[in-house]
């Protein structure tokens, strides 16, 4: 449904980021995205749905393309009106208006004409916390209120396609739990094919059909969800996060694999 | 105390105005982050063209009210699509000149088409009849203007707060990249700014030029139009509402209690005291926006 082949990411004419990145979601699939700070994930994604316009950068090389058609060319309003959704890093609310503004907005990528009460019924049916807070002010909600919100607020639109990048980020264990459980009831539910940005790797490995780990601007490993859950490297990638002050950057892990292989 | 009252009108009518052309300044920096310079020019040129339609022209005065401001639409639409649509994420300083030129631009075509008329007045369309209360005269112009401002005023508000493309334009304000995400068209946000703010400079123009003619002195009103943007906060509608009508207000007060004692006319002053003692106490101005930072 969504392919990237063998993509490069320029930003300002010069700087590198991404060096060939060739990935595949299938459709009603999750697919997760896995990378350590600064792998390139989220300008990954910023690639796919055109914001890297936005800063400066380019599609260098490669193609990116959804259902067919290309994507390099259209504009970011486009391809989230053709059903490809980025939830972005950070949450990113229009924090002055209310929680019911920000799900109102969302609904502007809808394809077809639907109720806007059944929508924001749906959203909330999903997010109870959401109907109560719906006249509240979005940014004075908590972390997890602002993911759920900001889930929501791509969901609203019926997308064929969500691309989320770190839904975990800031929020405690048992929350991402939640938000994981609702996202794949979003993905069950709704038959939408997911891209899931994270570092959280063995939960995103928990909900995820198949996953890619990236690093340095390229795609170093990727498989199906048990591979890359038995996989020595990501193991040891876990290890190095659950590890408290012994944190293991992914690079240095990936030096003793190239080791191992080279020497 | 006749006198107070008729300075209190004189003061909401002027304030009102000056409420007027601020929304349009506080719509321009919400959506595009630009503070646009060339708010007055703007205003100027539609009172011009107002003229222009009904008295060179000759069209009749509905006419010409209804060619004026769709001649602002257009202008607005224009000075978006060919002018700062390039400069969209350019440094904040070259917007800021951009807007400086424009307002050089249009001070040159006003002189270049109309520079030989000086004073120019409309076919009057709001009767300079006085009102009186017991005893107090009041002009029914000003009474008129001041209800025309807060009614667009209010259209504004009504359209910003429930309409579709009114919640887009909220969007857009606070995150771009977060509205383009949600299938926001950026360009159609920031078209419809230009193009709500020169309307309603347009508007502003023509009402104040049928009270004090038109002239190219009319720009200077957009003058007092910074400090109450700033005073209100520079991103709050109600904001530039509410000190547009103070500033206006205490303007006609101080004309009439400081001025005997000072010996001289203190009006064009007085906004900018006023600013400069609200921001010692409140930075962001009356109603800016508090920054919402949580994590
Ligand atoms: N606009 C830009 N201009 C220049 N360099 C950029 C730009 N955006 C990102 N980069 C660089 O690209 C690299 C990848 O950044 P990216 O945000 O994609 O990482 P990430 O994998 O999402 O990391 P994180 O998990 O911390 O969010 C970084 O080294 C970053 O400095
Ligand atoms: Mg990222």
């Amino acid at each position: 449904m969504l392919s990237l082949n063998n993509v490069e990411v320029m930003f300002n004419k010069v700087i590198l980021v991404l060096r060939g990145v060739s990935l595949n979601v299938p459709s009603q699939s999750i697919v997760a995205l896995l990378g350590g700070n600064g792998a390139g994930k989220t300008t990954t994604l910023n690639a796919i749905t055109g914001l890297i316009k936005t800063e400066l950068g380019e599609v260098t090389e490669g193609t990116i393309e959804f259902e067919g058609k290309s994507l390099t060319q259209m504009s970011t309003e486009r391809i989230a009106q053709s059903g490809l959704v980025q939830v972005m890093e950070g949450r990113r609310l229009f924090a002055h208006l209310t929680v019911e503004e920000n799900l109102r907005v969302g609904a502007r990528a809808k394809r077809e004409k639907s109720s806007m009460k059944k929508d924001l019924d749906m959203i909330y049916g999903y997010f109870p916390r959401l109907k109560d807070l719906r006249h509240a002010t979005a940014g004075y909600c908590s972390g997890g209120e602002q993911q759920m919100i900001s889930i929501g607020r791509a969901l609203i639109s019926h997308p064929k396609m969500m691309l989320l990048d770190e839904p975990s980020m800031g929020l405690s264990p048992l929350l991402v739990k939640e938000i994981f459980r609702i996202i794949k009831a979003i993905h069950d539910e709704k038959e939408a094919a997911i891209l899931l940005v994270e570092q959280n790797a063995p939960q995103a490995l928990d909900i995820a059909d198949y996953g890619y780990v990236m690093e340095n601007g390229r795609i170093v490993l990727d498989g199906n969800q048990k591979d890359l859950k038995e996989n020595e490297d990501v193991k040891e990638f876990y290890i190095g996060l659950s590890e408290v002050g012994k944190k293991k950057s992914y690079r240095e892990v990936k030096h003793y694999r190239r080791r191992k292989r080279w020497l | 105390m006749a006198e107070l009252f008729q300075a209190l009108a004189s003061g909401l009518m002027v304030g009102s105005l000056y409420s007027l052309v601020g929304v349009g300044i506080v719509v321009i920096y919400k959506s595009t982050h630009v503070f646009n310079f060339a708010q007055g020019g703007l205003l100027m040129v539609g009172a011009y063209l107002a003229w222009c339609f009904m008295e060179q022209v000759g069209m009749p005065i509905w006419l010409g009210l209804i060619c004026s401001l769709a001649s602002a639409v257009v202008i607005g639409f224009i000075i978006e699509r060919f002018g700062m649509r390039k400069l969209v994420g350019q440094p904040i300083l070259s917007l800021i000149i951009v807007t400086l030129a424009l307002q050089a631009f249009i001070d040159g075509v006003v002189t270049l088409f109309w520079g030989d008329y000086n004073y120019l007045v409309y076919p009057t369309f709001i009767p300079p009849k006085p009102v009186e209360f017991s005893n107090i005269i009041l002009s029914l112009q000003h009474i008129i203007i001041f209800f025309i401002t807060m009614l667009v005023i209010s259209l504004f508000i009504i359209f910003f707060k429930y309409s579709k493309w009114g919640l887009d334009m909220r969007a857009v304000a606070e995150d771009h990249q977060a509205g383009m995400c949600m299938g926001i068209s950026t360009k159609i946000v920031f078209i419809l700014a230009w193009v709500i703010a020169t309307l309603l400079a347009t508007i502003g123009g023509i009402l104040l030029g049928s009270i004090n003619g038109v002239s190219t002195t009319l720009h200077h009103i957009a003058g007092n139009c910074f400090p109450v943007v700033l005073l209100g906060g520079l991103e709050s509608i109600p904001g530039v509402l509410i000190a547009g009508l103070m500033v206006g207000v205490l303007e006609y007060l101080s004309g009439l209690y400081l001025d005997p004692i000072v010996g001289a006319s203190t009006r064009e002053i007085v906004p900018y005291i006023i600013l400069v003692l609200v921001l010692i106490v409140k930075p962001y101005g009356l109603f800016g926006l508090v920054r919402i930072e949580r994590i």
